[in-house]
């Protein structure tokens, strides 16, 4: 219980972190912020694995036996860990405590939050040498984390909330670090207005949920769950799922994500491995009950499988490493969802448990490859995997772990899903498999591209469409493309802090996924098992789909490669499709042009409203005074005998009252 | 006889000159003048009322009395505001003050 | 008898006061201020109440008209400017409703004076109406001070 007790530090280091170095930055000179930053993430990934470790110790054991799950031993007494401190309180009742809740999916999103973002603020280290407001990056990244750790060790949604939206915030600052680049500016802004409009959802499914079961504890909403009627649950849950759509940006709400890359490629790896779109799932898992209840699972599914086609479709078309990344990543969470939504809720925390660690070395390779080509495109690398060994090793690692070839992580924890949603909707299950297709194709025409050819001409700088940027609803001119690095420029490897973050994450992506693997038991599965809910498929049952998966991963493996190893600049898409693929299918435009438009219908009738029926009041208001005091000012003469005169009427006019005698 | 009423009467009538004289006057001086006839306008009309019908209290009387240590003070406040004025704006007429003008 | 004395009396007063008002030479209107003062001191001893006489010669009729010529010597201005012929018209319209007014209250026909005797007067003061002639007294002093400081040379 050491560690449970001492688990309020967790959110706590940080925040003190991020306080000191935003007080106190200018006195940290050089990489001294950095490292002070990356210790304390140490102490807290240290906290955060003794308090796994203890969590794992106390949760209630869990025994397969004969594809059945029974139970082998009940929780320790204190379990799950709970520390309440009471705040909000009016006039002595109860009202909102500050607690910390944390039961086996708490305790092991921690610790995967507190090691992704260990590294993270390691590789950054090297990564930001050099770059302005350095203390106030790692300022940013720690109270992101802190943000990240509050949100998941939260009580009650209420403190969940505002977690939440110091994550948008955070988000929202990150994005926009480089803030003297008109397009950073627009991302930024993006990214907060849609994130902040999902966040709505939340709030009213929050306020709504308070109404119905008067709590905001979890796992008294979790209990009581049950006893909401079906059209509300479904509601609540539909509003929260609309909060997490935005924050993991899941189609339709996931246009932010892409235009998020215009951060530091650390905070492309913090949002979209550690901390803002992983927060959207555990949201979405915390609320299964409400959502189970609500019979709205369906959605969830179908948001995810269409996100995660969606995605893996798009990524082929782009030629930034990181925004192939980011599709990457919408296309991964679309896995999530739909693993969720098809009952498969330990498969689902399972995938974002081992996607946090291989997208976290994916990106921070990427930024690795970046610093050392100081490109971001991909066809402008100069065989990378010549230069730069290291950075290819464990690129390649996070690769397969992400296409999903045994026995890298990312093979347990999406086959998984898809197993579980074989069972569920084969429908969904096709889905995710050509999904799973295109991801192996989208990630192994990057890694040639990027690794094993020589320096190219851009075809993306090249193409007409792209010079000018209307998914940011910039101007022409307002985001010129990064120029091209010097045709004899040499990649060099990245430095000894970046190259440790990338091999840690590259070992963790390779063994994470054995915990959850029938080789040792599907050990994490039963750790997070709830007690009841069907989803714990047999060992037996799970060769199949392996042995699909395996096939259908290789087969894009192999048609990327075969495209792409000898000529990869040869247009083979029609043109049509390449624009409408490189223009993201015109969502975002259509945003800009057509829902910001009419939501500003409203705005517009308001506006009118008030210039021709409040000014006019107001107006009004003002010119009778004036009037009125241009009037009466001749009564202000300045001559003394004029006030005489006054004081002379006054008293005639008391007499006459008085002199009602007369 | 003399009346009340006579005295009253008188008492008007020069309160009546009294007014004029403050309503009318551009000098500040003739202006505090002619206040001083409208106080002793007023006090004679205090000291004839108490003398005809007060023969306890004669609060009149008394009042007439305050009346006159009134008017000394308010006249001697009065000389000194009009003297700083002269010195200020060179002039006793009550067209030099005009900051109230609206 | 003293009918026509109170004529005599009541219309020298009034002569006065009209001087005063109409003068246009201000020295002239301010020696016919004390002129007029000293027939209101004399009014009061028709009305019992010698006390009343002797303060009003004292202070009216001596200091304040001194008083009033050491300003007009002071101060250099000897002419008065009347007042424009409309507002001079306003101004009788206004004096006459008043005078008109109080014309109401003259109804009175009281004719026995009772006198006063200046032990009574005392008495009187010093006891019920002690607070106010305190107060007054501070006023006065008030006004001293007042008068001094307003009165007194600024060094630039």
């Amino acid at each position: 219980m050491i560690y449970a007790n001492l688990s309020y530090w967790i959110p706590l280091l940080p925040f003190l972190g991020f306080l000191m170095l935003i007080l106190l930055g200018p006195l940290f000179r050089g990489r001294l912020s950095g490292w002070f930053a990356t210790l304390t993430m140490a102490l807290v990934a240290f906290l955060a694995l003794g308090l796994l470790a203890e969590a794992l110790r106390a949760a209630p054991q869990w025994r397969l036996v004969g594809g059945e799950v029974e139970l082998a031993r009940g929780a320790l007494s204190g379990f799950p860990f709970r520390l309440e401190w009471p705040w909000l309180s009016i006039q002595g009742e109860a009202g909102i405590s500050l607690t910390f809740y944390i039961d086996q999916l708490a305790a092991l999103v921690v610790a995967m939050v507190a090691v992704a973002s260990l590294f993270i603020h390691l590789f950054s280290i090297g990564y930001m040498d050099g770059e302005a407001r350095y203390p106030t990056f790692f300022a940013y990244l720690q109270l992101f984390t802190a943000a990240m750790l509050t949100f998941v060790m939260a009580g009650n949604f209420f403190i969940a909330l505002l977690a939440w939206e110091v994550m948008g915030l955070m988000s929202y600052l990150l994005i926009g670090f480089y803030y003297k680049k008109k397009t950073a500016q627009a991302a930024m802004k993006k990214a907060f207005l849609t994130t902040k409009l999902a966040d709505l959802g939340f709030m009213l499914g929050l306020f709504w949920l308070y109404k119905e079961l008067g709590t905001f504890d979890l796992a008294t909403v979790a209990e009581k769950a049950a006893l909401l009627a079906v059209p509300v649950a479904s509601g609540i849950g539909l509003l929260v799922f609309v909060a997490a759509i935005g924050k993991s940006a899941q189609f339709p709400l996931h246009v932010w994500l892409l235009d998020a890359m215009e951060g530091p490629t650390p905070v492309s790896a913090m949002i979209h491995a550690a901390t803002m779109v992983a927060a959207g799932v555990y949201l979405t898992g915390r609320f299964y009950p409400v959502l189970e209840q609500g019979q709205a699972l369906g959605y969830v599914a179908w948001i995810g499988g269409i996100t995660a086609l969606f995605a893996a479709v798009l990524a082929p078309a782009f030629a930034d490493v990181k925004k192939i990344m980011a599709w990457s990543t919408v296309s991964q969470l679309g896995y999530m969802f739909l693993g969720l939504g098809v009952f498969g809720w330990a498969a689902a925390m399972f995938h974002l448990l081992t996607h946090a660690f291989f997208k976290a070395l994916l990106f921070l390779g990427s930024g690795s490859m970046i610093h050392g080509s100081k490109t971001q495109d991909i066809f402008e690398m100069n065989r990378l995997g010549r230069y730069m060994p290291w950075t290819w090793v464990t690129f390649a690692v996070g690769a397969l772990a992400l296409i999903g070839v045994p026995p890298f992580a990312g093979f347990w924890s999406k086959d998984l899903i898809l197993d579980v949603a074989k069972e569920h909707a084969p429908v969904l299950w096709f889905i995710g498999m050509v999904a799973a297709f295109f991801t192996a194709f989208y990630t192994t025409r990057m890694f040639v591209i990027a690794f094993h050819h020589p320096s190219l001409p851009s075809p993306w700088k090249a193409a007409a469409w792209n010079k000018d940027c209307p998914e940011l609803n910039l101007k022409a001119g307002d985001c010129p493309p990064d120029p091209a690095p010097e045709p004899d420029h040499k990649p060099h490897e990245s430095g000894a802090e970046m190259i440790i973050a990338l091999v840690a994450l590259a070992a963790l992506s390779l063994i994470v996924g054995f915990w959850g693997s029938p080789l040792f038991g599907q050990s994490l599965l039963l750790f997070l098992y709830p007690g009841e809910a069907p989803e714990i498929i047999p060992a037996s049952k799970l060769f199949g789909g392996y042995v699909i998966g395996t096939l259908v991963a290789l087969a894009g493996i192999a048609v990327a490669w075969g495209l792409y190893a000898r000529d990869p600049l040869k247009q083979r898409a029609p043109l049509w499709l390449t624009q409408a693929l490189q223009r993201r299918l015109y969502i975002d435009e259509f945003y800009y042009r057509v829902v910001a438009e009419v939501a500003q219908w409203p705005t517009k009738a308001l506006w009118l409203l008030d210039t021709y029926v409040v000014d006019v009041v107001v107006d009004a208001v003002g010119y009778v005074t004036m009037i009125t005091g241009q009037a009466l000012r001749y009564l202000q003469s300045g001559k003394l005998a004029v006030y005489a005169l006054y004081i002379a009427l006054g008293a005639l006019a008391l007499v006459f009252l008085g002199g009602a005698r007369w | 006889m003399i009346t009340l009423g006579h005295y009253l009467t008188l008492s008007a009538v020069l309160f009546a000159i009294g007014l004029f004289g403050v309503l009318t006057k551009r000098n500040v001086i003739a202006v505090l003048m002619s206040v001083e006839i409208l106080l002793n306008a007023a006090a004679i009309a205090f000291a004839a009322t108490a003398a005809y019908r007060d023969p306890l209290f004669f609060s009149g009387q008394l009042f007439a009395l305050f009346i006159i240590v009134v008017a000394a003070a308010e006249l001697s406040i009065g000389f000194a505001i009009l003297l700083t004025l002269y010195r200020h704006a060179g002039s006793v007429s009550t067209d030099v003050i005009e900051e109230m003008r609206g | 008898m003293s009918l026509v004395a109170f004529a005599i009396l009541a219309g020298l007063i009034l002569a006065g006061a009209l001087v005063v008002v109409f003068s246009s030479n201000i020295v002239r209107a301010a020696v016919a201020l004390a002129f007029t003062f000293f027939l209101i001191a004399g009014l009061y001893f028709m009305l019992g109440s010698p006390m009343l006489a002797v303060v009003q010669f004292a202070v009216n009729a001596a200091a304040i008209p001194i008083l009033t010529l050491f300003i007009i010597m002071m101060t250099r201005s000897r002419s008065v400017r009347p007042a424009s012929g409309i507002f001079v018209l306003v101004a009788l319209a206004v004096v006459i409703a008043f005078a008109g007014g109080l014309w109401a209250y003259l109804g009175a026909a009281e004719t026995q004076v009772f006198p006063v005797s200046p032990e009574g007067i005392g008495l009187r003061l010093l006891s019920v109406t002690l607070f106010p002639f305190e107060v007054a007294s501070v006023l006065l002093l008030l006004a001293m001070v007042g008068a001094i400081v307003l009165a007194r040379r600024v060094e630039e």
